[in-house]
């Protein structure tokens, strides 16, 4: 006589063969052969061994979930106000250096403007006191 | 309707409406069976109540995101397997960093009452098994689930569940029979 497949019996003893006949096979054949059926209870009394698996669990475990919430929360709200506040200050040192730095090349600009204004108002100074009046002479003078 | 009947989709629904009272009672009708599969991996009392609790915290974060592809029981055992896993690699990193040997042993759980004798044995059968073995079967015995469902949660094929399955039983029945127990 062929046995059935033990792989086959697993199944079995959890429902899972959807297919009719195969289900049907096993059924006649656990009825006359003693050698399947002793593997077929062994597996039932494993089942019903594992239901007793359990883990004993705390008063209120939702409680404590509430409670870890909250607190998540609130060191999301302190970490957003610090990084808030971080953003704030580095803006504003940011802002300062660059107001700072605008006004020294401002006043970079006005004292170098103002130095070569009175560069170029020198050389102009001298251009029309001796250059230039020369120039005109001469012109002048070769007329 | 009584609420508590009502089913996990509805629960999502009224939840994400902003009834909290919905997600306490997902919370309720999940939170032992989440505890058992991370006690399967974590074998510590103390550490599967913190991860199962962090698993609770992504879930509440995450049910906006919760796309309906797959039955809500199959997406929560899913993520309690995979924060399982990242946890005990975790750990496993740590205890290599700082060479604690005790890391990772079966501990001891303080209860105020003794465990009965068939779940302390339930529980030892069940840890001399491979991981794999071990959670397919407390999935299928314990928590009901089909053997489809199961491969979804463990991201293998519907054969392999089969597979897992059947040897967890021949492992434990050989267990057994050396150990004379049945
Ligand atoms: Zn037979």
């Amino acid at each position: 006589m062929k046995h059935v497949e033990k792989i086959l019996l697993s199944k079995y003893v959890d429902k899972e063969i959807e297919d009719e006949k195969t289900k049907n096979e096993i059924k006649r054949h656990l009825n006359v052969c003693n050698y399947c059926m002793d593997i077929y209870n062994s597996y039932i009394n494993i089942n019903s061994l594992i239901k007793n698996y359990d883990i004993k669990s705390d008063e209120n475990p939702y409680l404590a979930f509430v409670q870890k919430k909250v607190k998540l929360s609130n060191s999301m709200k302190t970490n957003f106000r610090f990084s808030l506040s971080f953003g704030i200050t580095l803006a504003l040192i940011f802002l300062i250096s660059f107001s700072l730095t605008l006004f020294a090349t401002k006043r970079n600009v006005d004292f170098t403007k103002r130095v070569s204004t009175s560069v170029v108002d020198m050389s102009f100074d001298n251009f029309f006191s001796e250059d230039y009046s020369s120039v005109v002479s001469t012109v002048n003078f070769d007329k | 309707m009584e609420k508590n009947n009502l089913n996990d989709e509805i629960l999502i629904e009224n939840f994400l409406k902003g009834d909290e009272s919905s997600f306490k009672i997902i919370f309720e009708r999940y939170y032992e069976k989440v505890n058992r599969i991370v006690y399967s991996y974590t074998k510590n009392y103390d550490d599967a109540k913190d991860v199962t609790q962090e698993i609770f915290l992504k879930v509440y974060e995450s049910l906006k995101s919760f796309k309906k592809k797959s039955k809500f029981s199959t997406w929560i055992y899913r993520i309690s397997v995979n924060m399982s896993i990242s946890f005990l690699r975790k750990k496993s990193k740590e205890k290599n960093l700082f060479s604690i040997d005790e890391v990772g042993d079966i501990e001891e759980r303080v209860e105020e009452d003794e465990p009965s004798y068939d779940r302390k044995l339930a529980e030892k059968i069940l840890f001399e098994l491979p991981e794999n073995q071990r959670l397919a079967f407390i999935l299928s015995q314990k928590e009901g689930k089909r053997y489809k469902e199961i491969a979804q949660i463990l991201n293998v094929s519907e054969k392999a569940v089969e597979s897992l399955i059947y040897r967890a039983r021949e492992n434990i029945k050989n267990f057994l029979e050396k150990n004379k127990i049945m």
